[in-house]
């Protein structure tokens, strides 16, 4: 699908060219109960859950090397220059060029960044804690990623990501993405979504001189549920003591491990829909799994 | 050129450099990446000292996973005469 025909945008589904897609209807309806459906799996590991801002410091991901392992993914918040000359000049200025772009004069320095992944305020947040037991949380966010091309609800510009995090010592790390692994596997198969489990990695820019993705092609800690071989619905991912080192999350005295699962939600509702077509009523029922989520939609 | 025997050894003493704190000295079954004796920030060294002493360059595309699991994996793997096994 390169834009939405009618029927789409009759469930509910409006397409901006700039990789930006905007629900309503019977598709937003679905978007909220598969949300839902996602906190009611968080729910098993009682996990806290969060609503984090849009911007992140940009100096706390660079703490984790993500400006030089992501640079072509990340999108930024630009602002004038808070001089009222300044201001001035942009005002009595052209403003916009034929082509849309903003004529902008000085700009205040850059110093934050869009989400790019909806559990890195987690870690921020949680810095130079010390945990007594397994911490498991839950996040949502409109991350940002810039892509060369965006397709509606594959992939966007901004789009939303549905996470669950666990903190803890490597075997209760281990032990939450297993177990996660297993929940995702059965919640695809309640939905009849097809899918392959696949080892993955994050996509690095210039990846072959980037040696964590030659670490991660040597030893791998992603796997991504792949849906018809073409797109990734979610993905479990071990980051070892990588955030915990860098954030001083401390368990015992000791940086401790953590691990995530994460649904892309426009994702989910793509599969969905190419499976069970643009007819709602042929949608599976979302509300009994939310009640009985190891149960079988209709 | 080195033979295989000094390579290992060369391989394995670098790997010793790598964990000042190990009690033990390493083996060729020692897991280097699972144990965190070898880090992220020590692979692009590796690779250059692996493509030095083979003579040829590595394709960092061609790496699957397990590649570097331990010495006696990296002589296999990098240094056998034998073809590789399909995976």
């Amino acid at each position: 699908m390169n834009a939405p025909d009618s029927t789409w945008i009759r469930i509910g589904l409006s397409w901006h060219s700039n990789g930006q897609s905007v629900l309503s209807g019977p598709l937003l309806r679905l978007a909220k109960r598969l949300d839902e459906l996602f906190l009611r799996l968080a729910s098993k590991w009682q996990a806290e859950e969060f609503h984090f801002p849009t911007f992140v410091c940009a100096s706390k991901l660079n703490q984790v090397d993500y400006f030089r392992a992501f640079p072509h993914l990340a999108t930024f918040p630009v602002s004038l220059e808070q001089t009222p000359e300044n201001i001035d000049e942009f005002v009595k200025g052209k403003v916009m060029d034929e082509s849309g772009a903003l004529l902008l004069t000085r700009t205040d320095p850059i110093k934050e960044i869009l989400t790019p992944a909806a559990c890195y305020p987690l870690y921020i947040h949680h810095q130079r804690s010390h945990f007594a037991a397994p911490g498991y949380f839950t996040v949502r966010n409109t991350c940002f990623r810039r892509e060369m091309q965006y397709r509606p609800l594959v992939r966007q510009w901004a789009f939303n990501m549905r996470e669950i995090v666990c903190m803890g010592t490597q075997d209760e790390v281990s032990n939450f993405l297993h177990t996660a692994q297993e929940q995702v596997t059965q919640l695809l198969g309640a939905l009849k979504i097809p899918y392959q489990w696949q080892i993955a990695t994050d996509p690095f820019f210039r990846p072959t001189q980037n040696p964590n993705y030659i670490m991660q092609r040597v030893s791998p800690v992603k796997q991504e549920a792949v849906y018809r071989d073409d797109v990734a619905l979610g993905s479990v991912n071990l980051h070892r003591d990588h955030f915990g080192a860098e954030f001083a999350l401390l368990r015992d005295g000791k940086p401790m491990n953590s691990g995530c699962v994460a649904f892309g939600l426009e994702r989910w509702l793509y599969a969905l829909i190419m499976e069970h077509g643009l007819n709602p009523e042929h949608w599976p029922d979302l509300d009994s799994l939310i009640s009985n989520p190891s149960g079988h939609s209709k | 050129m080195k033979s295989p025997e000094e390579i290992e050894t060369s391989l394995r003493m670098w790997v010793q450099r790598k964990a000042p704190g190990l009690q033990t000295e390493v083996q060729p079954t020692t897991p280097l990446l699972a144990s965190g004796i070898i880090k992220s920030l020590h692979l692009a060294e590796l690779i250059m000292m692996l493509e030095m002493w083979r003579g040829e360059p590595i394709d960092v595309q061609s790496l699957i996973p397990g590649d570097f699991q331990d010495i006696e994996t990296i002589m296999r793997r990098f240094f056998s005469t034998q073809p590789r096994e399909s995976q």
